[in-house]
Formats: C-alpha cells, structure tokens, sequence
C-alpha cells in the first residue's frame, strides 16, 4: 500500500470508476488506515457540495440569437461588400499583410478607376432608366389582386408588404417605419420573376442595390415604396424577404401565386 | 442522441442543414453555457461566450474531426474561449449572489441556495487550472479522457491536478466554515 495507491482508489470511487476488486481493496486499506480513512471522507464530502450546485438555465432566447447571428453571418458573407469595409478590412489586418495590401491597394485603385471611366454592369444602384420589362399605369392598379401579405414589428422596425399581381406583372408594397437605418433584402430566383422596376415612396431612403437575384434597400424612419416584377410565366418560387438592423430581425417568403 | 447522431447532424449542417445545427445547440447549450459561467461568473459574458462559440463552431464545422467527439471539440472551445475572455477581462469579477439566485432559487430554499453559492465561490476561488478540472468533472460530468482532450493534457495529469483541486477545495471549504472535518 502506498500513497499514489490510495490516492487512485479513492478518486476512481469518487467518479465512479472503481472495479469490484478494486473497492474491496479500498475498504481493506480503509479499515488498516485512519488517514487514508480521513482522506476518503473529505473528498467524498467535497463531492457532495460539489454536488449541490445546479446547472443554471441558459437565456430563453440564446438559441434564436444564435441562429440568427450564424444567418446574418451567411448573409453577410453572400452579400456585396463595400469599398469601405474592404478597406476597413485591410486595414485591420496585420502587418505581414501590409505589402499584399498595398498590391492590393494598387488593384482595387485601378479597378475604381475602370469602374468611374467604364461602369459595372452588375450590383449597380437601382435605375429606372434602364430597367425594361411591363409597363403599369395607374389605370391597371385595379386589375392586381392581393396574394400574399407580410407584418413585421421587431424592436428595430415595423411595416407592411402587400404583394399584389395580374397576370403578367407582380407588385411588392412596402410601407415600412423605423427608429434606426434598417436594410430590406429582397431575393428571388430569376427564373421565376425578373426585376422590372422600382416606384420610388416619400420616405427617406439611404441607399438602394440591385444585382442577379438581389435587391436591397436601406432607410431610415418612414419608408414606402413598390418594387415592380415581371411573370415569366415559370413555376414561382417565393420571393424572400429579410429585415437586417445590427443583424437579422425578420424574415418571410412572399407567396407569388 | 449518440455520438453517432451527432455526427449526422454536423453532417447535415455542412450541407447547409441550419435546422440540424439547432438541434445540436438544444442539446449542448446548457452545458456549455454553464462552463462558460463557471469560468467567466458573469451571467451576461457567459451568455455572449456561448453565443461566440456556436456562430463560431458552425463556421469551423468542417474543421472538426469526426473522430473526437462534437461535444469535446466545442466544449474546447467554449473553454479556450471564455479563458480568453476573462484574461482580457481583468479584474476579473465574481458571480453575482443576488442574481444567481434570481434565476433559481424559490425562498424556501434560502439556505440550501446560500450553500450551493458558498459553493460555487469556493470554486471560484481556485486557481484557474484546478478549477477547471472540478467544473469539468463535476459540473460537466466528463470523463479524464475528455478532460485531456479539452485542456490539451495527458490523462494522467488529469487525475493528479484532480486530487489536488479537490485537496485544495477541501481546504478553501474547510476555512469557510463549508466543511468540517473530524
């Protein structure tokens, strides 16, 4: 018998890992030993206060925050980036980085200077002027029936989506308020409907994008406006609409049929 | 669930499966969120290591070895990090009694939650190597491989820094009029 013996003896019956034959070995050294006996007892009564404390019940809602971080995260990885965060992003970078980022400084001047002298076709602000596809007059609102609607009222914001259609156009209202800049995100498989326009509200608009598939639009307080789809007369899938603030508060697909 | 389940379910998640990676944080929240607590003593940190963790857990989800099992490789991380956290964090603060006991403790059971919080500060009170390996062991029920896997040590130190946490607790308690011994 020695001490490394007992001490193995007793932490294996204290985390209920001990054989038959290894605890009637304990019980013999026990009976032969006061202070292996004195040992045993304190660990056991540690256990047992060890014991008492409960595990404490995580937040109600850190599952939902977590999937919506994880959902903003694809978001903003799928997402074009801007100048300015590119930029913020070379910048937090190391300094073994900094001779990539010169070259790629270099680059990315280069690229702003072809983009000022020659234009990008794709991710441009929205443009009516050279959006074409069904023309709708005020004469024809009468002819759309209501499809689909959509509330929303996170903390960040709160509005209404009514989506509307004929049998050639699709028609998505928005009427939304908010307290700080918010983006809406509207994706849609282009194969079902194509973007044909966007019929400008009175609200206070910070910026609008359009690329294959994506648009999004970014205010601030009041907000409404109406984005214009042409039917190709494929199977719809529904457009699906998120609400980013911080992160993403909301999100719905928009039946089309 | 098995280990076998839970393999499944990051298989799924890498094919973009987002429902099956909820299914695995309704499975290992709590515990991760109570080690995560118990290093931290912070309520509020403990909830935004957890958060950190599984966003970051996702991203690296094809980093993970099948071969250990997903609840060590998180519970690493949700260690490492929370480690992290309370080193830029100094100095570090305690947990809070008063809301401790807020979430847990009905008032007729005033005395029973007053010992388990004496408890949890005589843990507390341990240097941050030892205490790791009570949390680990008692509050998180993992078995000496998994707490070597988890702190990056053999098995064997494993059970050595045990005995002396638990001899080290024996004493903490004992001065804290928590234990008393004949």
């Amino acid at each position: 018998m020695n001490n490394a013996e007992i001490i193995e003896l007793i932490n294996k019956e204290l985390d209920g890992l001990i054989s038959d034959e290894e605890f009637e070995r304990l019980n013999e050294i026990l009976e032969m030993n006061p202070s292996a006996r004195r040992l045993r007892a304190e660990h056991r009564k540690i256990a047992e206060k060890l014991a008492t404390v409960e595990p404490v019940e995580p937040p109600s809602d850190l599952k939902v925050n977590i999937l919506k971080k994880i959902d903003a995260r694809k978001y903003a990885l799928a997402r074009p980036r801007s100048v300015i965060d590119r930029f913020l992003e070379l910048w937090t970078r190391s300094r073994a980085a900094y001779a990539y980022s010169f070259v790629a400084g270099a680059a990315v001047g280069a690229a702003v200077l072809l983009v000022c002298l020659y234009g990008i076709s794709d991710h441009m602000p929205l443009n009516n002027n050279e959006l074409v596809g069904t023309v709708i007059t005020q004469a024809d609102s009468d002819e759309f029936r209501v499809v689909d609607k959509a509330e929303f009222s996170p903390a960040e914001a709160s509005g209404l989506v009514t989506v509307r259609r004929n049998n050639g156009a699709i028609l998505v209202r928005v009427d939304v308020v908010s307290s700080d800049e918010i983006e809406l995100v509207f994706e849609f498989d282009e194969t079902s409907v194509l973007f044909a326009g966007y019929e400008r509200g009175d609200g206070i608009e910070i910026g609008t994008l359009s690329k294959e598939g994506f648009i999004s639009v970014r205010h601030l307080g009041r907000n409404a406006y109406t984005l214009v789809f042409e039917d190709t007369g494929e199977q719809q899938t529904p457009i699906t609409m998120h609400v980013y603030s911080d992160s993403l508060v909301f999100s719905e697909n928009l039946d089309l049929r | 669930m098995s280990e076998t389940e839970d393999i499944k379910l990051v298989k799924a998640c890498l094919v973009g499966d987002t429902k099956a990676f909820g299914r695995l944080i309704d499975k290992y929240e709590k515990p991760l969120f109570n080690a995560a607590l118990r290093i931290a003593d912070d309520y509020d940190d403990a909830r935004d290591i957890t958060q950190t963790v599984f966003v970051s857990a996702y991203e690296n989800l094809e980093n993970f070895n099948p071969e250990y099992k997903f609840f060590s490789w998180i519970y690493r991380m949700v260690v490492n990090e929370a480690i992290n956290f309370i080193s830029r964090k100094r100095p570090q603060t305690k947990l809070d009694p008063d809301m401790a006991s807020d979430y847990r403790t009905p008032e007729d059971e005033h005395h029973e939650s007053k010992m388990r919080e004496n408890v949890e500060q005589a843990v507390a009170e341990l240097p941050l190597d030892y205490r790791l390996v009570i949390i680990f062991r008692h509050w998180a029920d993992l078995p000496y491989r998994d707490i070597g896997f988890v702190l990056d040590i053999p098995e064997k130190t494993v059970k050595s820094r045990l005995y002396s946490a638990r001899r080290m607790l024996g004493k903490i308690m004992s001065r804290n009029g928590l234990v008393t011994y004949e």
